[in-house]
């Protein structure tokens, strides 16, 4: 199923990798309906990091979801390379969360018994189904990101900073087509703030991902491609005045 | 959450208002109901547990000595008969004779046998008449009437009369010294003979008893209440009335000599107790660990909100004693119940030699114990979690001291802390290690510090264990992810302290479970011996009827003799005496085996001495063999005399040292011959019947039946067929040591699931993240299933193996201290078993909650 997952996700020449096509997704509170998510299109190519503006409650995570294969929009699709991930079965949508997905949280979700360079490993022990590979194989990911000094370092040793650095290495590990990157600044100071976005960045350049960047950092927006606003929902608008001026 | 809104404020800078934190609690009972009602019923549950025990201990010897007291009644000494020879009434009148002497009053105890139309029951007929009662005894007061003493009737228990179906003027039949009549019956409940209702006792009128037996005017006991300061020569006035046929002895004589006789079963029962109470302690602690998270939570905000330690401090303890006052009163009342329902005393392995009875025994200790238990397993499990909130509440000098050992306030523990638990850990394994080699017989003191060394080792052991799955699983070019992440969340610290007090109970519970049975198990193997060994000494046996015959205490006259040697199938005819005999504080058991007995001496019995040179010494008279315990306790050796305290004290030497013959108090091996001259008694306890050749047991033992008749009183049984009784009444006595193991490891497995599903349940979010990232429900329950199956294994199999070196403990402790038979031999069985069941139990009830945790949603 791997396979399959991964052979329809290659990127093909010319076509957005990661598109939002009308998407819904309303939520009933009581006798009220919330639209979380209300007609949004719009796509993100390969070597492109979109960044997606809003305020808390906007609609950002839930959209996430949808393009994570979690949670299903009311209408709508979402296609990664042409094909529609929602309505993955939920096998398949785990696969391709795990072969052609990187995810990175805001807070960390790393294994507090785990060393570093085990945590950035996690994705690519499933797939190599040797730790000792997958260890050889994200060393170097971890080197690059600049925690080659902190390889065996567990988890809970980690200061923020190098934690959401390693949860950038696990997400990066299986070399993925598109990421998301829920909030990853949200708990670094300006300067760790910065050094992760322009890895980002980076690593979305060179390695020729879509990466769909959530936040409400208005420093994010210097490193995005573009950017999107999203209110009450609805997607407002593209490029660096899209975000309104506080 | 702000507290402020509720208008939960304080009173004045860092004080708290009790209503204000009951408030608090009632405010998040409502939001974590399920939690907190898990921890209540995790305290109920440890509190039942050591509840139950207790109770179950304090009933032992409670029975017996309740009992004696209710009989004795103000009596301080009495005239004791030897063996179940009787002396003359007449000898009341000389003891009423004696300066300082206010009342006494005579009593005839014989063992016997009733039957009824629904089964018959060993039974002890207690002789008496109304002048016991002005002993005052509290049991007796049915014989104050000069009428009912003069009644040709039985007084039986209700229970025992439901238990063979007799009503009131009913007739039953009463099988006692050889003979078997018919005799009418009242039947008395607890209003009217108290505690006895609870006994295998019998109320007899003395005159009628006397009748009944045959033994004249014989009595057993004499009591005797002495003037005030008028003990000393009432005592000795006694004894030259006894002159050396009877013994005077205090009143209460015969709880002091149960308790030696109970010991094996006491002290196993001890052990099983303070295991027991470890184990539902710790099961209190895991259960109170699931609502860790919130507390923690809690200390954090009420700090956040400008909350002084001592008010949190507070606020926890209204926590604990919310959960421990509903948990206490919930366990005390389960304990009631389990300990009427589950812990059913059997001691009646004993009732051939004692007024024992199912007596169940509450003194205000059990309840204090179980309660103080509960509230310490609630204050540990409550403030545990949260002791850097307990510290900084400390007086400022204390706080240092303290932060340094429990890394308090965040500062890491001193490696000097972490290395003196495994330390401590070996300290007490070293000791228990010398215990068994050198002390065995202080195998309670040594199965505590095994316990203690299991604990404090066990974070090592797990440790251990980890490191040792990990290098497996990383060996080869494969490894596989579902342990792999298993291990990541063993290592996680977040975790440790559940997961220690989790397999902390499985390891506890094992421990014990393998170290008591194995050896009950040997004591089984070995009594199997003995008792194969006494009986194969005749094909078959004739014995009288009831419990009694057991041990040989029923006797009755041989006058069926020349009868039964003139069948074709009987080769022979040997005339085996027993009997019991008080020696200082043991009742021990007297053997008398026929001069021609095929097999003088039960194999593999003899300690020290030769088989064959003792066996022919036994044979020729004046020579007999005395269990290890007696030996020790009289100072003797092979080739010595002793006298032998019988009614006719004979002078005998030692032939060898042998093993207690399966009697816990001691026993001594003879001739029948010098047997009948020692108690200047011809009667007999069995007849030793030969088979001729060609003829098989069961033929020979039908043909001795039928010659006996329908109505007597003797049972027929082959060799086989009363090996099999004996030993289910020898094996009753460790029947409770079972009952307790069994509740102990269901207690633990229950305590171990409870815990394990909270902490599983508690693995959601890092699941729900792992998902997040494509790891898939199916390898995530795998997960959590092998994370559960390695801590559980890793405690029980601690547990096992430090259960193994507790059994080789507990058999040489038994060995030595009773000197049972006990055959030595590691029972891997037990242990493998025990360990196989609490692993595969546990895991079986925690695979549903792993797999509703493993299909959380990704998040």
């Amino acid at each position: 199923m791997a396979e399959a997952v991964l052979s329809e996700t290659t990127p093909r020449s010319g076509s957005p990798l990661l598109e939002f096509r009308d998407v819904h997704k309303h939520y009933r509170s009581g006798s009220e309906v919330v639209r979380a998510v209300d007609g949004v299109s719009f796509t993100v190519g390969a070597g492109e990091l979109v960044a997606l503006y809003g305020p808390s409650g906007s609609g950002k995570s839930t959209l996430l979801r949808i393009a994570a294969g979690i949670d299903a929009p009311d209408s709508g699709g979402v296609f990664v390379n042409g094909r529609d991930i929602t309505v993955l079965s939920d096998r398949d949508a785990a696969q391709y969360r795990m072969y052609v997905l990187g995810w990175i949280n805001q807070a960390s979700d790393l294994l507090d018994g785990a060393s570093a360079l085990d945590n950035a490993a996690v994705k690519q022990l499933v797939a190599v189904r040797s730790l000792r590979r997958a260890r050889r194989n994200v060393a170097p990911l971890l080197e690059e990101l600049g925690l080659g000094q902190r390889l065996k370092h567990r988890a809970d040793t980690l200061s923020m900073g190098e934690r959401q650095r390693v949860m950038i290495a696990r997400a990066l590990s299986v070399d993925p087509r598109v990421v998301l990157a829920d909030e990853p600044t949200g708990s670094l100071d300006t300067r760790r703030s910065h050094e992760v976005l322009a890895l980002l960045r980076d690593a979305t350049h060179t390695r020729q991902m879509a990466t769909l960047l959530v936040t409400h950092d208005e420093h994010a927006i210097a490193y995005a491609d573009r950017v999107y606003t999203l209110q009450d929902g609805v997607l407002h608008g593209s490029g660096p005045d899209a975000v309104p001026t506080p | 959450m702000s507290l402020t809104a509720w208008g939960l404020g304080t009173t004045k800078p860092g004080r708290l208002r009790l209503s204000s934190a009951l408030a608090l609690y009632g405010v998040r009972l409502r939001k974590r109901w399920v939690q907190e009602l898990l921890a209540v019923l995790g305290i109920a549950a440890g509190v039942a547990l050591l509840y139950a025990t207790q109770v179950a201990s304090t009933s032992l010897s409670g029975p017996v000595q309740s009992i004696n007291q209710g009989l004795v009644g103000n009596s301080q000494l009495q005239l004791l008969s030897r063996g179940s020879a009787a002396f003359p009434e007449q000898t009341y009148e000389l003891v009423m004779a004696l300066p300082g002497v206010r009342r006494a009053a005579p009593a005839l105890q014989v063992p016997g046998n009733l039957v009824g139309r629904h089964g018959e029951r060993g039974v002890t007929f207690f002789g008496a008449d109304p002048r016991i009662v002005k002993l005052r005894g509290t049991l007796l007061q049915g014989f104050s009437s000069s009428d009912a003493a003069q009644q040709e009737t039985l007084v039986l228990p209700s229970p025992m009369a439901r238990a063979i179906g007799a009503k009131v003027g009913d007739d039953v039949g009463v099988e006692l010294a050889g003979r078997s009549v018919t005799v009418p019956v009242v039947v008395a409940g607890r209003d009217q003979i108290g505690s006895l209702v609870d006994t295998s006792i019998a109320l007899v009128p003395l005159a009628y008893l006397q009748r009944l037996a045959g033994i004249g005017q014989g009595v057993t006991r004499i009591l005797v209440e002495a003037r005030p300061g008028e003990v000393s020569n009432v005592r000795r006035g006694l004894q030259r009335i006894a002159a050396g046929h009877a013994d005077v002895r205090p009143a209460d004589y015969e709880s002091r000599l149960f308790d030696e006789s109970a010991k094996p079963t006491s002290q196993a029962s001890t052990i099983f107790s303070v295991l027991s109470a470890l184990v539902g302690w710790l099961f209190a602690v895991c259960a109170l660990l699931v609502t860790a998270t919130e507390r923690r939570k809690l200390a954090v905000q009420q700090h956040d909100q400008g909350y002084p330690p001592s008010a949190t401090l507070m606020t926890l303890l209204v926590d604990a004693a919310v959960i421990a006052i509903v948990g206490v009163a919930a366990g005390l009342a389960a304990g009631e119940l389990l300990s009427r329902r589950g812990f059913e005393s059997d001691i009646s392995f004993l009732s051939g030699a004692f007024p024992i009875g199912d007596l169940r025994i509450v003194t205000w200790q059990s309840i204090a114990i179980a309660g103080v238990g509960g509230l310490l397993a609630t204050v540990v499990g409550v403030l545990a979690p949260v002791r850097g909130v307990v510290v900084a509440s400390l007086p400022r000098q204390l706080r240092p001291a303290l932060s340094r050992t429990t890394g308090a306030e965040g500062a890491p523990p001193r490696p000097a802390g972490r290395g003196a638990l495994p330390a401590l850990g070996a300290a007490c394994l070293a000791a228990a290690v010398a215990i068994t080699i050198a002390a065995p017989g202080t195998a309670v003191v040594g199965l505590v510090l095994l316990a203690i060394a299991l604990v404090t080792l066990l974070p090592a052991i797990l440790a251990g264990a980890v490191t040792v799955l990990e290098w497996i699983n990383r060996r080869g070019k494969r490894s596989l992810v579902a342990v792999e992440l298993a291990l990541q969340q063993l290592r996680a610290r977040q975790w440790r302290t559940r997961a220690l007090a989790i397999a902390a109970t499985g390891a506890i519970a094992v421990f014990g479970a393998t170290a008591l049975e194995g050896a009950r198990a040997n004591l089984q193997t070995g009594l199997e011996d003995v008792v194969r060994g006494l009986d194969a000494a005749a094909a078959v046996w004739a014995t009288p009827a009831g419990a009694g015959s057991v041990y040989g205490t029923a006797t009755f006259p041989p006058s069926a003799t020349q009868a039964l040697a003139r069948l074709p199938a009987i080769r022979s005819v040997g005339l085996y005496r027993a009997g019991l005999i008080d020696i200082d504080n043991r009742r021990a058991w007297v053997v008398g085996t026929p001069r021609d007995a095929e097999q003088a001496i039960p194999r593999h019995q003899i300690l020290e001495g030769d088989m064959e040179r003792a066996t022919s010494r036994i044979r020729a008279g004046g020579w007999a063999t005395v269990s290890r315990a007696l030996a020790d306790d009289l100072g003797l050796h092979i080739g010595q005399r002793f006298t032998l305290p019988a009614r006719t004290p004979t002078v005998l030497r030692v032939a060898a040292i042998t093993t207690n013959l399966g009697w816990s108090a001691g026993a001594i091996l003879m001739n029948a011959t010098d047997f009948a001259r020692s108690w200047a008694d011809d009667a007999v306890a069995a007849y030793h019947l030969r088979v001729a050749p060609g003829t098989s047991a069961a033929e020979a033992r039908q043909q001795v039946a039928d010659a006996l008749g329908p109505r007597s009183p003797l049972r027929v049984e082959t060799a086989a067929q009363r090996g099999d009784r004996q030993l289910t009444s020898a094996l009753k006595g460790l029947s409770r040591l079972r009952q307790i193991a069994g509740l102990t490891l269901l207690a633990a497995i229950l305590a171990m699931t409870a815990a394990m599903t909270g902490l599983l349940w508690q693995h959601r979010p890092i699941v729900a993240g792992l998902k997040l990232h494509g790891l898939r429900a199916g390898l995530m329950w795998r997960s959590l299933v092998i994370e559960t199956g390695v801590l559980f294994s890793t405690g029980a199999l601690a547990g096992g193996m430090f259960g193994l070196l507790g059994q080789v403990l507990c058999t040489r402790g038994v060995q030595v201290v009773t000197g049972f038979p006990v055959v030595e031999g590691l029972r891997l069985d037990v242990a493998s078993a025990t360990v196989g069941l609490v692993v595969g139990a546990s895991l079986l009830a925690v695979i549903v909650p792993g797999y509703m945790v493993a299909r959380v949603r990704p998040s």
